[in-house]
């Protein structure tokens, strides 16, 4: 019977969702919030942004992505999603991403640049959920081994890392 | 000498141009390599910044615990902040930035601290304001500790940025020096390629103009001359070769010679294209070449030669020239010293039958001046001798012994008389003047009646006659010169054999001829005498004491001649002469005259 009823019940929620998401809303996060975006974006679920817990992001296409990076040794295996998916997945319509980090770290990005390369926001590291205490829970990692322009310190500054929020202007 | 060393210097200096230019453009891109490499800056560099951040971190966390102590934030804030802490000191001992920290001596310092942290954890997890003094206590060295990382990071940064720059001013420097090498050598370069292009074009131009010069000559050529490959296709054909054999040369490149004109399918000819292909020239003289529409041939010259590049034979050169006109010439030339020789050799003639007729003439006189002081002298003295008789002894001579006397000179004047008849008989011969009318008459009979006559004037001699047994021996003669050659050669028998010896006479009818011979014993031995004897005259060795004027042999032989016979001498070896008359047969017997005619004339 409780079955039936928490089947019903999940039924309902998808409906509601779906309905949601129709309607040119995102569904509000379950868990605690790990990302949210602002600015000029079309899908919001709390006043004028977006709120992300992890269950949300890894139910957008899951990226994976094999590269060194500036501040470790050897090649890393990242497993996350990609920026763009992301922004369309909010309709975001600006042309600049502004990410902040936990120290308030501040960093702007061209939009183009997610379109150019496949840029990902990364929250498993070789297999292992990224730590909030390390450079968790998400990572901005750009594919460096892939292109060699990407081996350049005004790059390997973007690599923002504990980040926080994105607003799009 | 010179000649000799100066291109060898211009290559050697072009050769270290070039490799100077190389040198210098390798070192020159090694050091732009090396200044790319150093350029490049790794975030490992950029220490400063991230022990800043660490220090910042671990200020905030512990500005972060005296506001939460006063509880103006939540635990999830001070939680942050930690998290913030943790993350700066991760990055802080992660591979690159540990082993940079070992490098500034302060790897020892941050193991230290490491050592804290799981405390730290511990009394932020269980926040309590009376342990926040103790917290703050223990985040108190890493700022410290992290301030001084970072004073003696940025010396490092900046001494490591300082000699950089050194080095790529020092690399910089020499890149100019390089450069300027590359320009000069560069620029040497340059002035080389024009010169040599300059030097290539005036080489070109006079190619060029011998080229026009060669094709020239070949195209005025008179001599016709065609080029073939080793296909033996033609690549060259003259004007004169388009004359020659009449074919456009736009007809001809490319085609085998074969297809071209048929006179290349004579086998000398390709045989001869064959010999220049292995390196020997060949030359075919006076070829007879049939030109289109022509019955008579034309006559070339043909010569081979081989057409080489190099060591490598590509072909063969055909040289025609035609000849025809210059053939034609040599035999005019030919035909004309023929007629000259011919004219000579008649002139020679001509003046040597002239030469022989002076030196017969010249002989002829000789001879008749021996004669006449010979045998005109005999008969004057014995004249003389009788008429000195007669005067010295007129007067005791008896009218009979007169009578004697002047009968002996008169036979001597008689005989004078004789021979000077004979003389003119000779020289009316001689003059033309001498009649021939010939008829056809019984030979035998001729022949009986002078033997019949010469028995009555010799009856001691024994004379054989002997006629042919079927009867008359018809000839076609003049009865009266027959008969008096017949009689000279009788006479002579008589007169020139020894007394006791018979004289025989012969005659003989052949096919077409009626012979009659004269034997009489005796010989003649010397050869020249055989010859002279029937020369104007001539008077044999033994013809001494004997009278006569060596003429009839002579006008026998003449005679007979002229009546399209002659007279012929055999002495044999057997102590026999024989002089044959021949005269030509006649065939019609009713034509035969008698012998009444020669009555007459006796």
């Amino acid at each position: 019977m409780d079955r039936i009823i928490s089947g019903m019940l999940t039924a309902l929620l998808a409906m509601v969702f779906a309905t949601a998401a129709a309607a040119g809303a995102l569904p509000r996060p379950q868990g605690p919030t790990v990302l949210e975006v602002q600015g000029a974006i079309g899908k919001t679920n709390a006043e004028g942004a977006a709120l992300f817990d992890m269950e949300m992001l890894q139910a957008l296409p899951v990226a994976r992505l094999e590269t060194s990076t500036a501040v470790t040794d050897g090649v890393r295996s990242f497993e996350g999603f990609l920026m763009r998916d992301l922004l369309a997945h909010v309709e975001a319509s600006g042309n600049t991403v502004t990410a902040t980090a936990l120290n308030n770290y501040v960093i702007d990005f061209d939009a183009q640049e997610f379109e150019r390369y496949d840029v990902v926001v990364a929250y498993r590291m070789d297999g292992e959920t990224l730590q909030p205490s390390d450079k968790g829970p998400l990572w901005i990692v750009y594919p460096r081994d892939q292109h060699t322009e990407l081996q350049d310190i005004r790059y390997d500054y973007r690599w923002v890392w504990q980040l926080m929020r994105l607003e799009i202007r | 000498m010179k000649a000799s060393w100066r291109p060898r210097l211009g290559v050697a200096l072009l050769t270290l141009t070039i490799g100077a230019f190389a040198v210098l453009t390798g070192s020159s891109l090694l050091r732009i390599s090396a200044i790319e490499r150093d350029m490049r800056i790794e975030a490992t560099q950029n220490m400063l910044w991230v022990i800043s951040r660490a220090q910042v971190a671990a200020l905030e966390l512990s500005t972060a615990s005296i506001v939460r102590e006063q509880g103006k934030i939540d635990q999830s804030a001070l939680k942050r902040h930690h998290n913030v802490f943790l993350s700066r000191l991760a990055v802080l001992g992660d591979g690159p930035q540990r082993r940079r920290m070992e490098d500034l001596g302060f790897a020892s310092v941050l193991d230290e601290l490491h050592g804290n942290l799981a405390e730290i954890d511990r009394l932020i997890a269980n926040f309590d304001p009376e342990n926040a003094q103790g917290l703050r206590d223990l985040l108190q060295p890493y700022s410290s500790s992290l301030d001084r990382a970072s004073n003696k990071a940025m010396i490092a940064e900046w001494d490591a940025l300082g000699s950089k720059l050194d080095s790529s001013r020092d690399q910089l420097w020499h890149l100019v020096v390089s450069m300027v090498g590359i320009a000069l050598a560069g620029a040497a370069l340059c002035v080389h390629l024009l010169l040599a292009t300059r030097e290539a074009n005036r080489r070109m131009r006079l190619l060029g103009k011998e080229k026009a010069f060669s094709e020239l000559l070949i195209a005025s050529s008179g001599e016709a001359i065609i080029a073939v490959d080793r296909d033996r296709r033609c690549t060259v054909w003259n004007e004169a070769a388009e004359r020659l054999f009449d074919v456009p040369a736009r007809k001809t490149i490319g085609l085998p010679l074969s297809e071209i004109s048929g006179f290349f399918q004579i086998d000398r000819i390709g045989q001869a294209i064959g010999t220049s292909f292995g390196g020997q020239p060949a030359t075919l003289l006076d070829q007879p070449f049939f030109r289109q529409g022509d019955d008579d041939p034309s006559y070339v010259d043909l010569r081979f030669f081989s057409l080489r590049e190099g060591a490598r034979i590509i072909g063969s050169i055909l040289l025609i020239s035609d000849v025809t006109e210059q053939r034609a010439a040599q035999r005019q030339i030919a035909d004309h010293r023929n007629h000259l020789e011919q004219l000579v050799r008649a002139r020679t003639e001509e003046l040597d039958a002239a030469l022989n007729r002076e030196r017969a003439t010249a002989e002829l006189y000789r001879n008749f001046g021996a004669m006449i002081s010979h045998q005109f002298r005999t008969p004057l003295a014995i004249v003389d001798s009788a008429l000195q008789r007669l005067m010295r002894r007129s007067r005791r001579l008896t009218p009979a012994e007169v009578v004697e006397r002047s009968e002996r000179a008169r036979q001597a004047i008689a005989r004078m008389t004789g021979l000077i008849e004979s003389t003119l008989d000779a020289a009316r011969l001689d003059a033309g003047q001498m009649e021939i009318r010939t008829t056809t008459c019984d030979f035998a009979q001729i022949a009986a009646d002078v033997c019949a006559r010469q028995r009555e004037q010799t009856p001691e001699r024994p004379l054989r006659l002997d006629l042919p047994e079927e009867g008359p021996a018809l000839a076609f003669c003049d009865p009266v010169h027959a008969e008096n050659i017949l009689v000279n050669l009788l006479s002579n028998a008589v007169k020139y054999s020894p007394p006791d010896t018979a004289v025989d006479l012969t005659v003989t009818a052949e096919d077409n001829q009626v012979r009659c011979a004269v034997g009489n014993a005796g010989r003649i031995d010397c050869a020249t005498e055989r010859e002279a004897i029937f020369e104007r005259y001539f008077r044999g060795s033994n013809a001494e004491g004997r009278p006569g004027i060596g003429i009839g042999l002579y006008m026998s032989r003449t005679l007979a001649r002229m009546q399209g016979g002659d007279v012929l001498l055999d002495a044999g070896d057997n102590s026999r002469i024989t002089f044959t008359l021949v005269l030509p047969r006649a065939q019609d017997e009713e034509e035969a005259h008698p012998s009444s005619r020669l009555q007459e004339t006796a």
